[in-house]
């Protein structure tokens, strides 16, 4: 290699090509060097070093492979557990607002809660039919009183008819006694 | 891009994503954990890295980013140690190196420079990547690359000739 020294230059004013550089790492690397460039092999040895430096973690591809596959099974691991969290909460919420809805519904028979309500529909239904017909026999009986007064009104009419002819015959008596 | 894709097209960047994050955090036990940070990313990113012109530009570009996220939480700790450690205030860092051999001295100096030189001349001379990818990775023009990879290189000449 006669124009080493012209190519440092160039490597040391960052004008080389890729290729220039990888002959001047060739040559620093390998060839025997004149004592005047003997220094400079640090350099290229120093960066040969670096660049066969590698990961120490010899079982990094396994360790992040892992990680990644767990981090997606984790991800849909935690769609389920999530959507079945979901669900039960759901689940737990609507049987809770149905249960205190029955338990808001309810009636007390003769101190008896009940809840179930076609069977306090019957109840109430023969509550009723047992009101109406109390109260049927207590119009029947209302009707009687009225039949009593009316014939009362009567017995009332007649006793008035009594004095109003009493009096009459009292003025009659008056009228005969004044002629006299 | 499915587990298998991901396996096949971006497992094996593992180690230029390993030697970037080192070369700008510069412990290899924060590499190490920056890279399977890197990887929970790319993977999240998926989508967008089938989208992308240049699959190993955008797998650095990322973890880069996420580098310089991370240094800005150590808030440089570690480079701080290094130069606690190795160079002692009374002299510079070019003249305590010199008492230690030489590539030890090329790695630490190459930790020492600024941020942008550093990501430079990692990219081209220890990953040998064309300029136009490293400005896809790096957000810089072609221009700015070039005067930072001369300034990070010119530096290790001064260092190698006791300047």
């Amino acid at each position: 290699m006669n124009n080493v020294e012209t190519l440092l230059q160039k490597y040391f004013d960052a004008e080389t090509s890729l290729q220039e550089e990888a002959l001047l790492k060739k040559y620093f690397l390998t060839s025997e060097l004149p004592s005047s460039l003997e220094k400079y092999r640090y350099l290229f040895v120093n960066l040969s070093d670096q660049h066969n430096e590698s990961l120490l973690d010899q079982h990094f591809e396994r360790t992040i492979l892992a990680k990644l596959t767990h981090k997606r099974h984790s991800f849909v691991h935690h769609l389920v557990l999530w959507s079945t969290a979901a669900a039960a909460s759901l689940f737990l919420t609507l049987g809770t607002v149905y249960y205190l809805e029955r338990q808001n519904n309810y009636m007390i028979v003769n101190g008896q809660r009940i809840n179930d309500p076609e069977k306090a529909l019957m109840m109430a239904a023969a509550k009723l039919h047992l009101v109406t017909g109390n109260f049927n026999t207590g119009l029947a009986q209302v009707e009687k009183f009225g039949r009593v007064e009316k014939h009362l009104s009567l017995v009332s009419l007649f006793q008035k008819h009594d004095t109003l002819s009493n009096d009459s015959a009292t003025i009659n008596e008056t009228i005969t006694k004044n002629e006299n | 891009m499915d587990l298998h894709q991901f396996e096949i097209k971006i497992l094996p960047l593992k180690n230029n994503i390993y030697r970037l994050a080192k070369a700008l955090l510069g412990n290899a036990t924060y590499a190490e954990d920056a890279v399977q940070d890197i990887y929970l990313k790319l993977w999240a990113q998926r989508d967008q890295i089938e989208k992308a012109e240049n699959v190993r530009a955008f797998c650095l570009q990322l973890a880069r980013n996420h580098c310089l996220d991370q240094l800005r939480i150590l808030k440089r700790n570690d480079f701080q140690e290094i130069t606690d450690d190795n160079f002692s205030s009374e002299r510079s860092p070019y003249e305590q190196a010199e008492q230690q051999d030489l590539v030890d001295r090329i790695k630490k100096l190459m930790a020492l420079l600024p941020e942008q030189q550093r990501t430079v001349i990692h990219l081209r001379d220890v990953e040998d990547l064309e300029f136009d990818e490293i400005v896809q990775i790096t957000g810089l023009t072609e221009n700015a690359i070039k005067v930072n990879l001369s300034r990070a290189r010119q530096r290790i000449r001064d260092l190698i000739n006791g300047k």
